[in-house]
């Protein structure tokens, strides 16, 4: 039981970032073609963007395997696809809410275009906290030390 | 070429879609070229990577770029290394084995570098891209690093969780991880400080070995199902022995740092939303689930652990937070079967979720609760309340999930109640809830069929049985399918009191008849919408109608059933649906027995005369016997057509199984009955030929009638010739069509087209059309279908006779139209060539 994939995607449905985990979720739409991936995030967005923001839960059935765990900070959706049998939606978006935090405390007040413009940065914070879809590490003083260190040596 | 910042901007201010093609084509193109040229110099590389991720990112075509990545792993400098990793963990998934076989030569060798940095790069990469074959590659090194940099928790980190996964990509290299007493060697090193001074080093480390435990457990017990796959006995019983003799000591420790984790009331570097480490406590727990349901005989130890469980349980009773430590607690006391009190505990604090605000508790409430049912029935009973609430949320799963729990919770003391609540639900849904409304009609309809048939008692008074017959009409009349209208027909039957039969015929006839008008306070609108543009509500009025004719004289006249009647075959002949019209058909001749005006009975027989011409053949052999029927003498004709007697519905019902643990994918799914749509009527005409055996009819009915039940027999009972061929298969509606020549000579050739819904779900077809063309030289005729539904049950097939004369080689372009369960149309066309020539 792990994290499948990680979009970011914002309210347009421009993917900003994606990581996936598992390349065997994307299979499962039929007629695979190149634009897979592309028609995968398609419909993640479209199911999503449809849903009240307020008033509805934050997981949603994506297919017969997989399920996703999401939640909407400003103009950004952070998006986990889990199986759908795993049964830690809640532990699923704790973790989307600790992701969140330390992108918030790395960039300081993160916005959309923090994300755009250093999506390589994006990507260094979150393999540091997840690894093959589980979370490493929970301590978020050790993490900003170790990020801010990795990230001078740009 | 500019700068990887200068490329985003140029492609955020494309202000249009072309030119934003165009930048990223041509960047791509640039990058490309460069990509080729040994000599530039490697910050230029850099760049061009990073480009490529942006292009990834983008979803543009990636894989010229694969090479550079691998180059990039292989430089020396640690910045290189790091953007050449993190491009081969977005780029090379699911990339060609060649590939990935450069890549572990490069993972080997960083492994074993002494930078403790490049080494946690290879790791993290190694986690990510982890095969089977990857696995067995590099478990060597990460034994390695396990064994040789104990002091380094960083590494250790890592290494534990790429361990894991190699565990679960390669189950037989458990042995390697636990043969030597790894495992223990480990935790035993980080033992002598103490678990719980771990926390010095982090709480990942911890969350690494508690990851480690679970997977270890989590393959043990596989293994344990499926033995003899990866393992001999042996094997397996040496790896329980490491395991226990490992992991059970443990045990206290986890305990012991679970307690204080949730006790410690404020450790800022672990704070999330207010609770100390949650992913913390939800792993501890589940590691201790699995460890106390693995057989380790650590039953001495469930008390500490019902203890600490009861702990966090009542302390988290008051606050608010950290819903997901509770929810993991709650999923333990069930996953662990402890003690009674801890169940009822468990139970209410899901309670407590259902009266939360938020949406998201509500949800893994209600799907808990689901499973918990079973176990605590009478406790989960208590929560109703809540549970109904939960049917007005804004979230289909919820309602959708409120509802099975609600089916799951019914029973004789509290059916009463609970239908007046899905009643009320129902007044206030709207067509979007349609999935639902169906949902409940059938399994209310299912339950109370169970119930009939096991305990041949209902639950419900028939007082209460016509309330629910009446709304379930009104408010999903038209959308429930034949089969169920034809089970509320066998309810309606079955009523024990004559009154009860009048009464809802008076009731279902008052709102067509004197259009509602009696009723001042429903205005046009809401009179169309439950009652004149309601199928359901219609087909019983007209059943009703035939049936109990005679008990109504006193509220209607002899004039308004006629003309209801006649009223009714105008409108469903112009939209020819030959269903009702069968009905219709039936109800005529039941009612003329039943009036007394001349008049009006020569109308019904001139309503059922002007089908005996009709195109559908069905319709006008049915015609045709009626008129037979109708000349005989009245006492004849008092005996065929007396009221139906009571009779049992024969089909199982397949009831409410799923709800434990039915949580289907598809919230829209309905219909889960499976019953044949001809169902009643065959019932029917068994009956009808059981009376003819009682009275000395006259022979030419019961050939008739004969005929009949042998005719619908026939349609039933379709089955596939050997000799027939595939030609075609559609997935997306789950038909398949079989073709079968059944003759071909010399200009002419016969054949039968099947169709045949290989649905699982119950979809079906109705309004079905086909429409047959073939090549210039030939003629095609189009003989029977023998029905325009396809039948919902799996397997189910429809038969049309097809004859072809002319001359050439035998194809067809075949065009398929219906309507679906929405009642949207859908259309299949294919073509087809026999091998055979005319």
């Amino acid at each position: 039981m792990a994290i499948q994939f990680l979009f970011c995607l914002n309210k347009q449905g421009i993917l900003r970032i994606s990581k996936v985990y598992n390349h065997k979720v994307f299979q499962t739409i039929e007629n695979s073609t190149e634009k897979n991936d592309s028609v995968f995030v398609n419909e993640v967005f479209k199911l999503i963007s449809t849903r009240d923001h307020k008033k509805q839960s934050n997981f949603v059935p994506l297919n017969d395997k997989t399920k996703l765990i999401y939640k909407r900070y400003a103009g950004l959706y952070f998006i986990l696809g889990v199986d759908l049998a795993d049964e830690d939606e809640l532990l699923y978006l704790t973790n989307i809410h600790f992701l969140v935090e330390v992108l918030d405390q790395f960039f300081g007040n993160v916005c959309e275009l923090d994300i755009v413009f250093n999506f390589y940065k994006v990507y260094m914070c979150i393999d540091e906290i997840f690894q093959a879809g589980e979370i490493v590490e929970t301590d978020k003083d050790r993490l900003q030390q170790r990020l801010q260190l990795l990230n001078k040596l740009d | 070429m500019g700068s990887l910042k200068q490329f985003i901007k140029d492609v955020r201010n494309a202000n249009t879609l072309a030119k934003e093609r165009s930048i990223i084509t041509k960047e791509s193109a640039k990058i490309r070229t460069q990509l080729r040229n040994d000599q530039l110099e490697i910050s230029k590389r850099r760049s061009n990577i990073q480009k490529l991720l942006y292009l990834y990112i983008l979803g543009e075509k990636t894989h010229f770029g694969q090479v550079e990545c691998i180059n990039l792993i292989a430089s020396d400098n640690f910045i290189n290394k790091r953007l050449g990793y993190l491009a081969a963990m977005l780029l090379l998934k699911n990339e060609n084995p060649d590939l990935l076989t450069l890549i572990t030569n490069l993972i080997n060798y960083d492994l074993q570098h002494s930078n403790k940095y490049i080494v946690a790069l290879a790791l993290t990469t190694m986690g990510d891209l982890c095969n089977a074959e990857l696995a067995i590659d590099l478990y060597p090194d990460v034994l390695n690093i396990l064994n040789k940099r104990l002091d380094e928790p960083y590494l250790i980190k890592h290494s534990l969780f790429v361990a894991s996964e190699i565990i679960l990509k390669a189950p037989q290299l458990i042995i390697q991880f636990t043969n030597d007493g790894l495992i223990g060697k480990i935790i035993k090193n980080y033992r002598n400080r103490s678990l719980r001074t771990l926390s010095n080093c982090t709480h990942g480390v911890l969350l690494a070995v508690l990851q480690f435990m679970k997977i270890c457990l989590l393959q043990q017990k596989q293994q344990k199902q499926e033995p003899g796959k990866e393992f001999s006995e042996e094997e397996i019983q040496d790896f329980d022995e490491t395991i226990k003799r490992n992991f059970t000591p443990l045990i206290p420790e986890l305990m012991e740092i679970l307690k204080t984790c949730h006790t410690n009331s404020f450790e800022p570097e672990y704070d999330v939303n207010g609770v100390s480490d949650p992913f913390l406590q939800v792993a501890l727990l589940q590691t201790l689930t699995l460890l106390f349901s693995s057989n380790l005989d650590v039953d001495v130890l469930k008390n500490d652990l019902q203890y600490l469980l009861t702990n966090i349980a009542t302390t988290n009773e008051t606050n608010n937070r950290g819903f997901s430590v509770q929810y993991e607690t709650v999923k333990t006391i069930f996953i662990l079967d402890l003690d009674p009190s801890l169940r009822v505990l468990g139970v209410n604090i899901l309670g407590k979720f259902l009266n939360s605000k938020d949406s998201n508790n509500k949800y893994v409430a209600l799907n808990t609760l689901l499973k918990v049912v079973p176990i605590e029935p009478e406790t989960v009973t208590r929560h109703k309340k809540f549970i109904v609430r939960c049917l007005y949320e804004l979230d289909p799963s919820i309602k959708r999930r409120s509802l099975e729990l609600i089916f799951a919770i019914f029973n004789k003391s509290n059916a009463g109640e609970l239908i007046s609540e899905l009643i009320k639900f129902l007044s206030q849904s709207t067509e979007s809830d349609k999935g639902l409304m169906l949902y409940i009609v059938d399994n209310l309809l299912d339950l109370y069929f169970d119930s009939v048939n096991n305990t041949h008692t209902t639950f419900l008074s028939e007082a209460d049985q016509f309330i629910m017959i009446v709304a379930l009409l009104k408010y999903c009349g038209k959308f429930i399918y034949f089969d169920r209208l034809s089970d509320i027909l066998l309810i309606v039957n079955n009523f024990k009191q004559t009154e009860t039969k009048k009464k809802l015929t008076v009731e279902l006839l008052s709102k067509l008849i004197n259009k509602g008008k009696d009723n001042k306070k429903e205005d046009d609108d809401y009179y169309y919408y439950y009652y004149d543009n309601n199928y359901g509500w219609k087909l019983i009025s007209c059943w009703c109608c035939g049936e109990y004719g005679d008990l109504i004289h006193n509220e209607f006249l002899d004039d308004q059933l006629v003309s209801f009647l006649t009223s009714l075959n105008q409108e469903f002949y112009s939209q020819s649906n030959m269903h009702m019209i069968n009905y219709i058909l039936t109800s005529c001749l039941k009612l003329s027995i039943k009036i007394a005006d001349k008049q009006n009975i020569e109308k019904l027989r001139q309503l059922i005369k002007s089908h005996s011409m009709d195109a559908n053949l069905i319709l006008q052999m049915k015609a045709n016997q009626f008129l037979v029927l109708f000349n005989e003498p009245a006492h004849v004709k008092r005996g065929i057509l007396d009221v139906m007697p009571a009779f049992s519905k024969n089909v199982a019902t397949v009831g409410v199984k799923n709800n434990g643990n039915g949580l289907s994918y598809n919230e829209d799914s309905v219909s889960k009955g499976n019953y044949k749509t001809f169902n009643n009527k065959n019932q029917q005409t068994d009956l009808l030929l059981d009376l003819l055996d009682d009275i000395p009819a006259n022979d030419t009915t019961s050939a008739l009638a004969n005929d009949v039940s042998a005719s619908t027999a026939d349609m039933n009972g379709i089955s596939l010739p050997t000799s027939s061929i595939e030609l075609y298969t559609s997935k997306d509606y789950c038909l398949k069509i079989y073709g079968n020549i059944t003759s071909i000579a010399d200009n002419e050739a016969n054949l039968d087209i099947f169709i045949q819904n290989t649905a699982t779900n119950n979809r079906k077809g109705t309004n079905l059309k086909i429409f047959i063309a073939v090549s210039k030289h030939q003629k095609v005729t189009l003989g029977h279908l023998s029905d325009t539904i396809i039948p919902s049950n799996n397997g189910g097939m429809v038969k049309q006779k097809v004859r072809i004369t002319g001359e050439g080689k035998l194809k067809l372009r075949v065009r398929l139209q219906f309507l679906d369960e929405t009642n949207n149309e859908k259309t299949i066309q294919f073509d087809y060539k026999f091998d055979e020539k005319l």
